[in-house]
Formats: C-alpha cells, sequence, structure tokens
C-alpha cells in the first residue's frame, strides 16, 4: 500500500531541532540550519530526527544566528540583504560581549557569509580609533616596553602621522 | 580582543578571527595598532610585515606574494603552467586562460594587477616581456612592454596603480622600473635573501573594501 504524505509532513520532514548550550530547543528548518556548515555536515551524516546539540554556542546567541541564517535562506533581493545585514549589525554591535559570542559562534558553526559580515564590520569599528582607544574598550594591557614601542613608531613612522 | 586563553585551540581560533579582522584593514591602521600590545604586535607582524617587511619612503610595503591575484571582484589563481583560473567572486562563474606564453618554471613570470588590469610579466634570460589580459571572454593578452637589461633581474611584483615593475637586482636590491620612461630606480635592500616573491600593499585598497561595503 503507497503510503500518503500530506504537505504537512513534507513540511514537518524538513525540519530540525537544535539544542543550545543552556538546552533551548530551536526548531528551524533544515535549508535555514544549512547555512552552518558544521550543522550541514551533522545532518548530513546523522540525519535529522533526533536534536542537535550545538555546545558552545548559549541561547541567545543561536537564537540570533538563527534569525540570520533564516533570512539568509529567503533568497531576497541584494539590497534587502544588504539593509538587514547592517540592521542585524547595528544592533549586534551595541553590546560588545553578544558581539563578541556572536562572533565565536558564526565561526565554530562555519557560516562564512556572517563571519565575513562580522568581520567587516569590526574592522569598521576599529579603523577610525587609536590604539590606546582600542586598549581601553577591549581592556588590553600594553606590555610592549617604551623602547618596543619606540621601535615600531620609528619604523611605521609614515603611519602615525596625521593625514 | 581578550579572549580567556583555556587551550590552544582557543587561542588559535581567537588568533583566526583577528587575523580574519586585520586583514581588512587599511596597511595604516594595521601598522599604528602594532602598538596596541605584543600580541597585536606578534599577529600583525608574524602575518604581514617582520620577516618581510621593507618600508619605502613613499609609504608603499611588501608582503609576500602568492599566485593569487584579486582583482575587480575576480580571483586569478596561477593553476598550471600554462593556465591562470579565473573565479568571478559574484556570480563563482570560473574561467580558464590560457598564458601568453607557456613557462617551464613559473618562479620566473608573474602574475599581478597593475593599474587595476590583470598582467603577466615573463623573463626569459635578461629579457622582461609584459603582457596585459585585454578580453576575459576571448582570452587575448596583448604584449604591452618588452625590455632588454644588462645585468641579471627577478620580477617580484607589479604596482598596482602605477605602470611600475619591482625586480630584484642579484645584489638582493629591489628597483623600480617605470614602463612608460624606462627609469630605473632603487627601492630598498632586503635583508633576507630567501624572499622569492611579493605582493604590494598599497594604503589605500583596504580602505576601497570598507568603502564599497559600508560607505564609510
Amino acid at each position: 500500500m503507497a503510503t500518503i504524505i500530506t504537505k504537512e509532513q513534507q513540511e514537518k520532514e524538513k525540519m530540525v531541532t537544535l539544542v543550545s548550550s543552556d538546552s533551548e530547543k530551536f526548531v528551524v528548518e533544515q535549508k535555514v540550519a544549512e547555512k552552518s556548515h558544521v550543522i550541514k555536515m551533522v545532518m548530513n551524516c546523522c540525519g535529522i530526527e533526533s536534536p542537535i546539540p550545538v555546545r558552545r554556542v548559549k541561547g541567545d546567541i543561536l537564537k540570533s544566528i538563527l534569525e540570520y541564517c533564516e533570512k539568509h535562506s529567503k533568497g531576497e533581493a541584494q539590497e534587502v540583504m544588504e539593509k538587514w545585514d547592517k540592521e542585524y549589525m547595528d544592533k549586534a554591535e551595541k553590546d560588545l560581549v553578544f558581539f563578541h559570542d556572536l562572533m565565536l559562534a558564526s565561526h565554530f558553526l562555519h557560516i562564512q557569509e556572517l563571519v565575513d559580515l562580522i568581520a567587516v564590520t569590526f574592522a569598521g569599528m576599529l579603523k577610525m580609533k587609536s590604539p590606546e582607544e582600542i586598549r581601553q574598550k577591549f581592556n588590553i594591557n600594553n606590555d610592549l616596553t617604551k623602547e618596543q614601542e619606540e621601535h615600531i613608531m620609528t619604523t611605521f613612522g609614515w603611519a602615525f602621522q596625521p593625514i | 580582543m581578550e579572549v580567556p586563553k583555556k587551550s590552544n585551540t582557543a587561542k588559535r581560533l581567537a588568533d583566526d578571527i583577528l587575523i580574519n579582522i586585520l586583514i581588512r584593514l587599511p596597511p595604516k591602521s594595521l601598522c599604528k595598532f602594532m602598538v596596541i600590545s605584543k600580541a597585536w604586535h606578534s599577529l600583525i607582524s608574524d602575518a604581514y610585515w617582520e620577516k618581510f617587511q621593507v618600508s619605502t619612503k613613499i609609504g608603499t610595503s611588501f608582503i609576500p606574494y602568492s599566485r593569487r591575484v584579486y582583482l575587480n571582484g575576480i580571483i586569478h589563481i596561477v593553476a598550471s603552467k600554462r593556465h591562470v583560473v579565473a573565479i568571478d567572486l559574484d556570480s563563482m562563474v570560473c574561467r580558464r586562460i590560457e598564458m601568453p606564453v607557456i613557462k617551464p618554471l613559473i618562479r620566473n613570470a608573474l602574475l599581478g594587477n597593475l593599474t587595476r588590469s590583470l598582467h603577466y610579466a615573463d623573463k626569459r634570460n635578461k629579457e622582461m616581456n609584459i603582457w596585459m589580459l585585454k578580453d576575459y571572454e576571448s582570452g587575448e593578452w596583448v604584449l604591452k612592454h618588452s625590455v632588454v637589461f644588462e645585468v641579471g633581474f627577478n620580477v617580484m611584483a607589479f604596482h598596482p596603480e602605477m605602470d611600475i615593475v619591482f625586480l630584484r637586482m642579484l645584489n638582493n636590491k629591489i628597483m623600480s622600473y617605470k614602463m612608460s620612461n624606462g627609469e630605473l630606480k632603487e627601492v630598498c635592500k632586503l635583508r633576507h635573501k630567501s624572499m622569492r616573491g611579493f605582493f604590494v600593499f598599497s594604503p589605500f585598497f583596504g580602505e576601497d573594501v570598507l568603502e564599497s561595503k559600508f560607505g564609510v
């Protein structure tokens, strides 16, 4: 007897459950989860029947990442996507800890588009800042000796000149 | 980026992430950020500068060259001694382009970005021929310049903005050769003999990338 697969079932079959490090569950479409190369590989080898644990990523980060993946799996016009990406980044960069976690997670899950988007945004953030501002912002201790610092400044004198 | 130093893997990941960000910065910021801390200094210098760095008066620096050239959204890779593969990063269309001349040894030849178009320098004894890719569709190259030098040399890099080719002479000096008037000028002397090639890092390259993405 032939099995009749209803539309609902078909839809259901494409869903996959992801579990964050703090046990939060997310049910998303397979094509959304596939945006992550790592999850895609897991789905390929283990199937989508059982929930996939994403141990290194916390719920709030995973939620935000899946939001990105979902938007990017729709195939919308480039202008729409660029605008959306910019808003997404504007929101993310307000909270530095969140931004940092998002960056780590995008690397860990291997979502190249997001890795690049974050890197470009980050570079834009850094670009206009002075070394001192960066030290303050990221709480970096300057462990270079005075001599080392002077050596760099003499070697790359042109970079330290005002425009 | 201060990431807890849990393990080597975590450290390497953090370094990878930071390098991925740093490569998108203009060289001026990159040089400035060397004074942030030891970690930043070693990351920036390890990756790009210290071993190979020769800063020049015009603010152009060299980093080791690879056989990949990025130009107008297309990556060009020397795939074999006969072919260059061009990959359009937007459409992911790949195209195989035949080299203007077949070289038994690729090291004597150079692929590069010169005045924003793809060039190929071919060296035979003391003669240098410079070809320009005229048309992607037909893969047609035109011989743009031909010159014979009195001394031995190696072709090192193209200047991305001007009609200049950088050559390394036998005495380890880097000379710039201007094609339009044949002017040969000393740029600097190398510290390391083992350097085989460079990539000219123009101070405005990184800016372009950022501007096109974010309009900053």
